[in-house]
């Protein structure tokens, strides 16, 4: 069991995933869009694996990549319109969008009281099962 | 002018045409009003000039017999200034929603509305030295240079506080002694409060002195300004004729009593740590007053949850750097500031060379780790929370008061619902994450929650004396010439602090009562 305590320690580096510049790079066709998002975000992969397991550990059926993968570009398609020939740049933003929108929704979730997006969670969940 | 009771000769009736019992916040306040007036005043003030542990020893004796108060001995002083004495100077006025009746939330209610309080708390800010000074949170950032969190208004709000740290018995102690109508007569306990045969009225005060001398006090007017404990204490054992006590028909007095909750619960992790919000985690002074930012829920926020008012304070979590050079430097600090030639200065400047961003981080106040969340919040009505007698009596022969201090459900709901509010916002305008640390088991309500040394609702203010002790003129139900003054007569609290509040009210009650007096001529 992943404690309150424990995510403390790896949360805060995961706030840095909400200043990180964007990349500007070119989209390339044979990438996922989900992977691209990984790679774009530059996101801590061990901070992102421990919150990513605890998300799991609380909503096991999502525990499959393309569940997961599924279910974030759903989102990302409906609410912010991720398309397939974006910039990095541009897909950060639509990725960002999507956490502020979760936000504003009330679609979070609650990791040993840390509240995340629904969308964050699962793409830190996502990086997790890598 | 000041006298001491234990000059006035045993057994004397000392006449005055208002009599006041208190000399904090709300006593002084009323005493400041009658200056110049053609009134006598007379102020009976429990102990002296200064703290003293004899006099303090009977705020001691106080019995607590619900859930756990942590240093309620602390809470109040006993000597000239009453509690202003430890005042933080916190000045923030109720808001519009906390005066009215809310449907879902029994008892709640003013008799009257934040409009009309509005003029007094204008009086209170000339008094207490605000010199009526913007709370608009823009224009103080702007004033001060600081930033505000980008939250949307419509779900959480910042809210400016002033803060004024007036003593308000070495700020008026001057006036006092030079007047010729206003009497401050200290170590004067009042033990009972004395009706006519009838029950109709007050007759006098009687009057002990920890030296054992014993006299009364007669006045046209009585206020009761001896805090929200003392207060209903004083009611409930002035039993000479109303065997129930004072005001007590109904059972109300004592009844009610509530605290603003502070919580300690919540950490916001923020996404930027090289930018501390200074606004929030400290008072920032700008000539005789300060201002602090703390968040709030908007009032139609409240409405639609269904649930207590609610704030937060906001404290910095900092990590300090330590280590040789660290101690190294604060010692060298330390021997400059006591003007001492530090022993192994080499050493210590080694040390500090070593390792200079350490130092200057420690010197800086650390590195920003998050922000804690000190909530500070509503405690919704609740009959079932009281102050009562024991049958043991102090020193002086009065009845000691028991303490009953309960929560309840909607009191933790509350802050629950606030913490979501706050986190979704923290989230949604990309400041960082917030931990919700909130107890899992709500068997016990808001474990550890402490008060905030603020004792509000013990002679409650309500047109029917069924449902309050005091009417909207703050005057006892059923007593001709007997008011009370403090939070005691709040019927809700909000999450202000309740002083800025206590002596707006007090103004108000000046008013009245000069405007009785100089009716009966």
């Amino acid at each position: 069991m992943i404690s309150r305590r424990l995510l403390l320690r790896w949360l805060p580096a995961l706030g840095g995933l909400l200043l990180i510049p964007a990349a500007g790079e070119p989209l390339t066709a044979r990438e996922g869009a989900l992977p691209r998002i990984v790679r774009v975000m530059r996101c801590p992969s061990r901070s992102a694996a421990v919150v990513g397991a605890a998300y799991l550990q609380l909503v096991p059926a999502e525990a499959a990549r393309d569940v997961l993968e599924q279910r974030i570009c759903s989102a990302l398609s409906e609410s912010a319109g991720l398309g397939l020939h974006m910039t990095d740049t541009e897909l950060e933003q639509v990725f960002r969008r999507q956490i502020q929108a979760d936000f504003a929704a009330d679609n979070v979730v609650s990791i040993r009281g840390w509240i995340l997006s629904r969308t964050e969670a699962r793409f830190y969940a996502f990086i997790a099962l890598a | 002018m000041l006298i001491d009771a234990n000059e006035v000769d045993a057994g004397k009736t000392v006449d005055a045409d208002l009599c006041i019992i208190g000399s904090g916040a709300a006593g002084l306040t009323m005493a400041q009003a009658f200056l110049r007036e053609g009134v006598s005043v007379l102020v009976l003030e429990g102990g002296g000039l200064v703290a003293d542990a004899s006099s303090h020893a009977l705020y001691l004796s106080i019995r607590n017999l619900g859930r756990d108060y942590p240093q309620l001995y602390a809470s109040r002083l006993r000597y000239f200034g009453g509690t202003t004495n430890h005042w933080g100077g916190h000045c923030v006025p109720l808001r519009g929603i906390n005066f009215e009746r809310l449907p879902w939330s029994p008892y709640t209610g003013w008799p009257f509305s934040l409009a009309d309080l509005q003029p007094y708390y204008r009086r209170a800010e000339d008094l207490l030295g605000l010199d009526r000074a913007s709370v608009d949170p823009e224009t103080v950032a702007s004033l001060l240079g600081e930033r505000l969190f980008p939250f949307d208004k419509t779900c959480l709000q910042t809210q400016v506080s002033r803060y004024h740290a007036v003593r308000f018995g070495e700020r008026f102690r001057a006036d006092m002694e030079r007047s010729e109508n206003v009497t401050v007569m200290l170590n004067a306990n009042a033990v009972s409060i004395d009706s006519h045969q009838d029950g109709s009225r007050v007759e006098g005060i009687s009057v002990k002195t920890l030296e054992g001398s014993a006299f009364s006090v007669r006045a046209k007017a009585y206020v009761l300004a001896a805090g929200g404990i003392e207060n209903p204490r004083l009611l409930l054992a002035s039993r000479s004729v109303h065997r129930e006590g004072l005001g007590n028909a109904n059972d109300i007095v004592g009844r009610f009593f509530m605290e603003h909750i502070w919580y300690p619960s919540g950490e916001i992790v923020p996404a930027d740590p090289g930018h501390l919000m200074k606004l929030y985690t400290e008072e920032i002074p700008t000539g005789e007053i300060a201002y602090r930012a703390h968040l709030v829920l908007p009032e139609e926020v409240v409405k639609k949850a269904q649930i207590p008012d609610f704030r937060c304070e906001i404290a910095a979590d900092r990590i300090l750097p330590h280590g040789e050079a660290v101690r190294s430097a604060r010692l060298l600090r330390d021997s400059v500031e006591n003007g001492e030639w530090p022993d192994h200065l080499g050493t210590h400047v080694l040390n500090i060379i070593r390792d200079p961003g350490a130092v200057v981080s420690a010197m800086s106040g650390g590195h920003l780790k998050g922000y804690r969340l000190l909530n500070n919040v509503e405690q919704a009505p609740n009959p079932q929370s009281r102050i009562a007698l024991s049958d043991e009596k102090d020193v002086l022969g009065v009845p000691i008061a028991t303490i009953d201090w309960r929560l309840s459900d909607v009191d933790e709901r509350g802050i629950r619902f606030a913490h979501q509010c706050i986190a979704r916002e923290v989230g949604r305008s990309g400041i960082g994450r917030m931990l919700v640390d909130l107890p899992d088991n709500e068997a016990e309500i808001l474990p550890g929650a402490n008060g905030d040394y603020h004792h509000i609702g013990t002679t409650r203010m309500h047109d029917n004396p069924r449902l309050g002790v005091v009417d909207k003129d703050c005057k006892v139900h059923g007593l001709a010439n007997l008011f009370v003054a403090g939070s005691s007569v709040f019927p809700t609290g909000g999450f202000a602090n309740p002083t800025f509040t206590i002596v707006a009210l007090a103004i108000r009650l000046g008013d009245h009562i000069k405007m009785l007096l100089e009716a009966e001529g």
